[in-house]
């Protein structure tokens, strides 16, 4: 299987993206190898084309990204991670953290303190800290009822000049409406008790893909945009031609074998779940129970679509109908790609997965070897 | 200066090289072909060939000629590797992924991580994106960095359970990219705990019963485990 990587497209989203926030700026995301496209080059990319914000995850992914030098002097944010993880490091490569707890916030402002005598502790300076609020994900961030605390902790630190408070931050569930709406109306109160507190945050950021690009009252100074930025839909129907996107990876097999069977053409690929390939059959929305049986997505073999009618570890099958197609052994097969050359998208395969985009192009980048070109 | 907590990694896929070498021995060790393509589906092909070739198996295969290249060196030159169709079943067998244990092996893999933090959830409150999941009683979520960036497939979440010291825990909600929660009821787990998955020989939990939950193959779920999954190897008397 050959995975292709089209920063040419990841440009033009960009493009789309930034406009649609301005004048807030755009986080480009960047994680799990930016989601599978290979962070180094996606940088690279993002930052000819005016990106200076980048959402790397964790702090190794943050250091690594620094040292390899495709970050250069951009902002780097990293939030998972427990009060044990490397904050000297952290601060040494100057990546901004987000902070959910006091625990974790007395460790990073102790890190911040440390002048061991050494050339790098000498150069280090107050850590820059996002504070996260939880605003009903249930996840990270710290519960309403915990913030003022943490606030008062922060202000603490930053007064004795281990820190700065340069963000307020937080994660939307995007259940509805009405949720959002009330997790926004937590996250003003928090900006606000803040700033109360003597606090200055000015990098107010809630929203990622979907909330940043419907919503002008979510952008707030910085949106934290992914899956868009991939070409990405947001699922449920839409895909990357209703937004003016385009998928950046695109995946291709050869035709291996065609199988004449009882009238019925059947072609062999030469790819399967060994490549990261989902094999899996559940319903397409949380909450129903139990597997389904295969619901399927189609490929492109030469200019016409066939569906797969099965995936093994490491072959697809996909069913030709009658006898005589024109499909050949040695025929490129295009599994998913760009709606721009009539390619399947991956939202089809999403929706028929039950699952996201995303998950999809994290799985298949990380198994095959990518090739880059520039559309 | 806050110390340091001690703890292992903080997500480990533990390989059991003794199960490994019982497993093929209960298969035959002169008659079994052990398959190491996709990395040995995801349990490391460079540590599961040296431990399988100490222990006497002298036939290996790999699917491509470019994963040949790569595992020839690790193996003694005198020992057998084909490339070629991989068969499911006798990678089911070989790294003890048949819950039903026909052939009488056991796994080699055991799923591990460790929670990154809590959170007081009140009853009937929604957790992770879409509030899929609702809180049936007053109690308390452990945050846990395993998402489906990891291989840690999305659709786990509400349909599975881990073990925190013994107990079933449900997935609650959606996992995420790089994370998920895990609801322990009325008791707190402290960060840093171990929360287990699969694999663990005081339990019945298999990578087939993750497997199943979302009606896909069983070698599938090794295989997809990404690089941020810590292959730990287990060499000693500890068959867990």
């Amino acid at each position: 299987m050959r995975v292709l990587i089209d920063t040419g497209a990841y440009r033009r989203n960009l493009a789309v993206v930034q406009a649609r926030l301005h004048p807030a700026q755009l986080m480009a995301v960047v994680k799990d190898d930016a989601y599978g496209h290979g962070a180094a080059h996606m940088v690279r990319a993002a930052r000819e084309s005016g990106v200076s914000a980048f959402g790397v995850l964790d702090i190794a992914t943050g250091v690594a990204l620094r040292e390899e030098g495709s970050l250069g002097d951009c902002l780097a944010f990293a939030w998972l991670f427990d009060a044990g993880d490397d904050f000297a490091s952290a601060l040494m490569h100057s990546i901004d953290l987000g902070v959910s707890n006091v625990g974790v916030l007395d460790a990073v402002a102790s890190a911040a303190m440390v002048d061991d005598g050494s050339p790098e502790g000498s150069l280090r300076r107050p850590a820059r800290v996002h504070l996260k609020i939880d605003s009903g994900l249930h996840r990270n961030g710290a519960a309403p009822h915990e913030w003022a605390n943490l606030v008062s902790r922060a202000k603490h630190w930053q007064d004795a000049g281990h820190l700065d408070v340069v963000g307020v931050w937080t994660h939307i569930a995007e259940a509805s409406v009405a949720d959002d709406n009330a997790a926004r109306d937590v996250f003003d109160a928090a900006v606000e008790l803040a700033r109360e507190s003597g606090l200055r945050p000015t990098l107010r950021h809630l929203a990622a893909s979907a909330a940043s690009f419907e919503r002008a009252d979510f952008r707030y100074d910085l949106a934290r945009v992914g899956g868009f930025t991939f070409g990405i839909g947001p699922g449920a129907g839409i895909g990357p031609a209703d937004l003016g996107l385009e998928a950046v990876m695109a995946a291709h097999a050869s035709v291996v074998r065609v199988d004449d069977t009882a009238g019925e053409s059947f072609a062999v690929l030469d790819c399967g779940y060994l490549d990261g390939i989902p094999a899996w059959s559940c319903e397409a929305y949380d909450g129903a129970t139990g597997p389904l049986p295969w619901r399927g997505f189609d490929v492109v073999v030469a200019g016409a679509r066939f569906p797969v009618v099965d995936v093994s570890a490491d072959t697809m099958t996909i069913a030709l109908g009658k006898t005589g197609s024109p499909v050949r052994v040695g025929d490129e097969a295009i599994l998913f790609g760009s709606h721009l050359r009539g390619e399947p998208v991956l939202q089809e395969w999403a929706d028929a997965l039950g699952t996201v985009g995303e998950e999809i192009v994290v799985r298949v980048g990380s198994h095959a070897a990518r090739e880059y070109r520039e559309s | 200066m806050t110390a340091h907590i001690e703890r292992g990694p903080q997500r480990e896929a533990r390989i059991s090289l003794p199960q490994l070498v019982a497993n093929v021995s209960v298969l035959g060790v002169d008659t079994v072909t052990l398959d190491l393509s996709a990395d040995a589906f995801g349990h490391g092909a460079q540590r599961i060939a040296c431990a399988a070739a100490k222990a006497g198996v002298t036939s290996f295969s790999v699917r491509s000629a470019a994963e040949a290249d790569n595992i020839r060196g690790a193996l003694p030159p005198e020992v057998a590797l084909t490339v070629g169709r991989v068969d499911e079943h006798a990678v089911t067998h070989a790294y003890g992924l048949d819950p039903m244990r026909h052939r009488g092996t056991k796994p080699v893999m055991r799923l591990s991580a460790r929670v990154l933090a809590l959170k007081r959830i009140a009853a009937g409150a929604g957790v992770s994106y879409g509030y899929t999941w609702r809180a049936p009683h007053d109690g308390w979520l452990a945050l846990v960095p395993l998402g489906y960036g990891d291989g840690f497939v999305r659709a786990w979440g509400n349909r599975t359970t881990a073990q925190w010291q013994g107990m079933r825990c449900e997935l609650a909600g959606r996992v995420a990219m790089d994370a998920h929660s895990v609801f322990t009821g009325t008791r707190p787990a402290e960060v840093g705990d171990e929360v287990v998955y699969f694999g663990d020989t005081s339990s019945d939990v298999s990578a087939a019963t993750f497997a199943t939950a979302v009606g896909a193959p069983v070698v599938s779920v090794t295989t997809a485990f990404g690089s941020r999954i810590l292959r730990v190897y287990s060499d000693g008397g500890d068959a867990s």
